[in-house]
Formats: C-alpha cells, sequence, structure tokens
C-alpha cells in the first residue's frame, strides 16, 4: 500500500496509529514552519489539527484527491491554514517543498475551517445551558428520539420532549448569537 | 428579530413535524423572508455539526494524539533558551543586546496585557445574565406541606394547597405563567399557618414565574421576602443575576456580597462574573 493510502486510509478510519504516525512524521516540520513565522507550540497544534480535520471531512464526502505526496499536500495545507490565521504575505519558507493549492481547493480549506470554529463555538455556548438543556440536546444532536428522551429524561410525553428540546435550543441560539464569534464567522 | 415562537416553527419545519397549512405558511414566509432564511441555516447548521459523531470522534483521537506527545514538545524547549543565553553571552556588547532584548520583551508584555484586557472587558450584562440564569423543569412544592393537625378544617385546606401546587406546576410546565402566578398567588393566600419553610419555597418560584413574565422588579421583590435559610442563597443569588438586567451597580453589590460569602453555593461563580464584568 502507497504512503499516501496508508494515511488517507489511516485519517478516513479514525486509526489513532495511523495519526501518531502521522504526527510523529510531520508535526516537528509543522511546529518548525509556524514558529518561524510568528507562532507558537499552541498554533501549530492548531493547524495540525485543523488540517487532518479538514482532509477527514474530504474523505468523508469522497471529495479528495491528491497529485502529490502526502507530505506535501499536508504541509501545503498547514502553510495555508497558518497563512489565513495569520493573513500575512510574506512568510520565511522553509526548505519543505510547497505546491501551490487550486482556487477550489483553497476554498474547500477555508469551509473546513470554518466549520471547525462554529463547531468550537456552538460547543462552548452549549456547555454553559444547565445540565438538563445539555443532556436533552446531546441525545437530540445523537438522533435520539423524542420518544426515547422522553424516556430518559424521565418526562410525562414524547411531546413534552419535544418541548424541552425547543425551548433549550431556542436558548443555545441566543447565546451563540449573543457571542461576538457569531458576526465574525458570518452566522 | 425573529419570535420565539418562529423559532420553534423552525425547529418543527427542520425536524418534520411541521404539517399541511402550516407547513405551507412556513414555506410561503420562508421564499420571501431573507432573515427567516438565515435563522433556519443557524438553527440546520448547529444540528449537522453537533451531531456528526464521526468527526467528534476524530477530533478526539487527535486531541488524544496531541496530549500523548506533549512531552516532546515541550523537552525541546529549554535546550533552545540555552542556546539562545549562550549565543547572546559569546557576543561583544552582549550586556547592551541583552538588555534591549529585555525592554523588548517587556514592552510586547505590555502591549499584550493591554490587548488582553482590553479583549476580555466588555462582556456585557445582559449576556451575564442569559449565561447564568437558569430555571427548574418543574415547581417543586405541593409535597412539603407539614401540618400533622387531622382536623376537618385543615385537611380541607392541605387538599386545596395540594390542587393549586399542582395547578401552578401543570401552568408553568406548559408556559402559560400568568396562570401559575395565579395559583401560586392562591397559595400564598391559604398558606398563612404552615412553616415558614413553605414560605421560601412559594416566594422563591413565585420570583422565578415572575422572570418568565418579564417583570423584573416584581421578580426581585419576591426574591428579597425570602426569610427562610434553605432558600436563602437562591434567593440571593437570582436576585443579583436579575440586577444584571436592570442596575448593574447594584448587580455588583449583589455579586460582591455573594462572592465573599464562604458556604455560599455560587461564591466562585459570582465572583468569576465580577471578574468579566470590570
Amino acid at each position: 500500500m502507497s504512503a499516501n493510502n496508508k494515511y488517507l486510509n489511516g485519517i478516513k478510519q479514525n486509526d489513532h496509529k495511523i495519526i501518531n504516525e502521522i504526527y510523529q512524521q510531520f508535526f516537528p516540520a509543522i511546529r518548525n514552519f509556524v514558529e518561524r513565522n510568528s507562532g507558537k507550540t499552541e498554533d501549530a497544534q492548531d493547524v495540525f489539527q485543523d488540517a487532518l480535520l479538514s482532509i477527514f471531512r474530504r474523505l468523508k464526502d469522497n471529495n479528495l484527491e491528491i497529485q502529490h505526496t502526502f507530505n506535501t499536500y499536508f504541509f501545503t495545507v498547514c502553510k495555508n491554514l497558518w497563512y489565513k490565521k495569520t493573513k500575512k504575505a510574506d512568510f520565511n519558507v522553509t526548505s519543505i517543498e510547497v505546491v501551490p493549492l487550486s482556487d477550489k481547493e483553497d476554498g474547500l480549506i477555508t469551509d473546513a475551517i470554518t466549520k471547525s470554529d462554529k463547531y468550537t463555538l456552538f460547543t462552548s455556548k452549549l456547555a454553559q445551558l444547565g445540565k438538563d438543556c445539555q443532556k436533552v440536546l446531546n441525545l437530540y444532536f445523537t438522533k435520539t428520539s423524542f420518544k426515547e428522551i422522553a424516556a430518559t429524561m424521565n418526562y410525562a410525553s414524547e411531546e413534552y420532549a419535544r418541548r424541552r428540546k425547543y425551548l433549550c435550543k431556542n436558548e443555545l441560539v441566543k447565546l451563540v448569537k449573543a457571542d461576538v464569534r457569531h458576526k465574525e464567522l458570518a452566522l | 428579530m425573529i419570535s420565539e415562537q418562529l423559532q420553534f416553527q423552525i425547529q418543527a419545519y427542520l425536524d418534520g413535524s411541521l404539517l399541511g397549512a402550516e407547513l405551507e405558511a412556513f414555506q410561503k414566509q420562508l421564499a420571501t423572508n431573507e432573515a427567516l432564511r438565515q435563522e433556519v441555516e443557524l438553527f440546520r447548521e448547529m444540528d449537522d455539526l453537533l451531531g456528526e459523531t464521526d468527526v467528534i470522534d476524530f477530533k478526539k483521537t487527535i486531541g488524544e494524539v496531541l496530549q500523548a506527545n506533549q512531552s516532546d514538545a515541550k523537552s525541546t524547549e529549554p535546550a533552545k533558551t540555552t542556546a539562545t543565553i549562550r549565543q547572546l553571552n559569546a557576543q561583544p556588547n552582549s550586556r547592551r543586546k541583552f538588555l534591549s532584548i529585555a525592554a523588548g520583551i517587556a514592552l510586547v508584555g505590555l502591549v499584550g496585557t493591554v490587548l488582553f484586557l482590553n479583549n476580555n472587558k466588555g462582556v456585557s450584562a445582559e449576556s451575564l445574565y442569559s449565561a447564568n440564569m437558569s430555571f427548574p423543569d418543574e415547581l417543586a412544592g405541593g409535597s412539603g406541606l407539614r401540618s400533622t393537625n387531622d382536623s376537618d378544617t385543615l385537611a380541607g385546606k392541605t387538599q386545596a394547597l395540594k390542587i393549586a401546587w399542582a395547578t401552578a406546576n401543570e401552568a408553568y410546565q406548559s408556559q402559560q405563567f400568568e396562570t401559575a402566578l395565579a395559583a401560586i398567588n392562591q397559595i400564598e393566600q391559604l398558606d398563612t399557618e404552615f412553616e415558614s419553610e413553605i414560605q421560601g419555597n412559594l416566594l422563591f418560584k413565585k420570583g422565578l414565574i415572575l422572570l418568565k413574565l418579564n417583570r423584573m422588579e416584581a421578580a426581585i421583590a419576591a426574591f428579597e421576602a425570602v426569610k427562610d435559610g434553605a432558600y436563602i442563597p437562591n434567593a440571593q443569588w437570582k436576585r443579583a443575576l436579575v440586577l444584571l438586567k436592570i442596575d448593574v451597580n447594584q448587580a455588583k453589590i449583589a455579586l460582591g456580597e455573594i462572592a465573599s460569602t464562604s458556604q455560599h453555593p455560587e461564591q466562585k461563580q459570582a465572583a468569576i462574573i465580577l471578574q468579566q464584568l470590570n
């Protein structure tokens, strides 16, 4: 199996061993790149995570084709991510080969970052709700039926469970809209 | 602005329970109302992103890998710092260079602190209220009747109280807050001979219902009237939160009192809110 396939299959299957191998192989170079361009180790970790997530989402949607080695592609994605985060035009480029990405590819990476940021916002606000609301909404988001939600939460009826979910979701939306990130993410 | 009722419709639309004429009317609105379409998109996106269990699991795996390898990242930092210091010491005029670098770092630190403080102040009192206020799912209270007198009159009153609590509770759960308030007021008139603990419970629940009816001052008065020990901390907390909406200075005083009361269940949270307000 080629290295490309090994890494891509490992990512798609959420294989802990392969993700760790990717970390061992590529993270030092990514960290070096980020730190040489005004970032810190934590930023490099964010870039590493976001790059992997964008690849995972693309693989999920069967929307990924790599023309070069995984090494080159992954590092290019990371570079583009860091560029977007810092909006710098002038980088101190390392010796690692980097190929430009198409507009489409670039757009897809941007979408992946935006989704990641939105998810972070939503989960942070979900954590601010009351415990019951968190439980109801988590059950709902994991596709639990209202009948099962009513049974789990000890509600009198399915209708009551639906109403509780509606109220809790409204509360969550209110919290999201009150956050400055809501406008920044053009939600 | 999208009303709460319309948000309920959005959710019913998204989970497929909006039907017939109601669905048709909603779809007509969607076709012409951009704000409504954006709201639907927000609700839908939330469902999609928070329901992506495979992405959530994948993020967890990455987190575990990063954490397991964290010591690897940390072990390189001291070496870099030592190398930098060695380099500085080896150069001519190293002291001057060191001082100018130190001054630069101090300046960056100062600017960073100012920026950090600027970014973190100005959390609105309104959003702090929303983030911290919570309401119970139901009004428990009827079971607190403790009279042991078995006389007919008292049995009749006990029964009337139980009915009134049940009415208040059902109305509260159905969002019929005016009805709930009327039932609570009835209880208040009946409940003149029972233990004060019932009184504290009653006034606290009355405060909550008044909040639901957006009658802030009346809610504050109800919380302030709670005299029995068991309900005082809760009433103080709610009062402080409500003050965030109508008088931030008074809210700060109330939160300050809670933050300085050891054993108060909300002592820590009150301190956090005060920090965010300042």
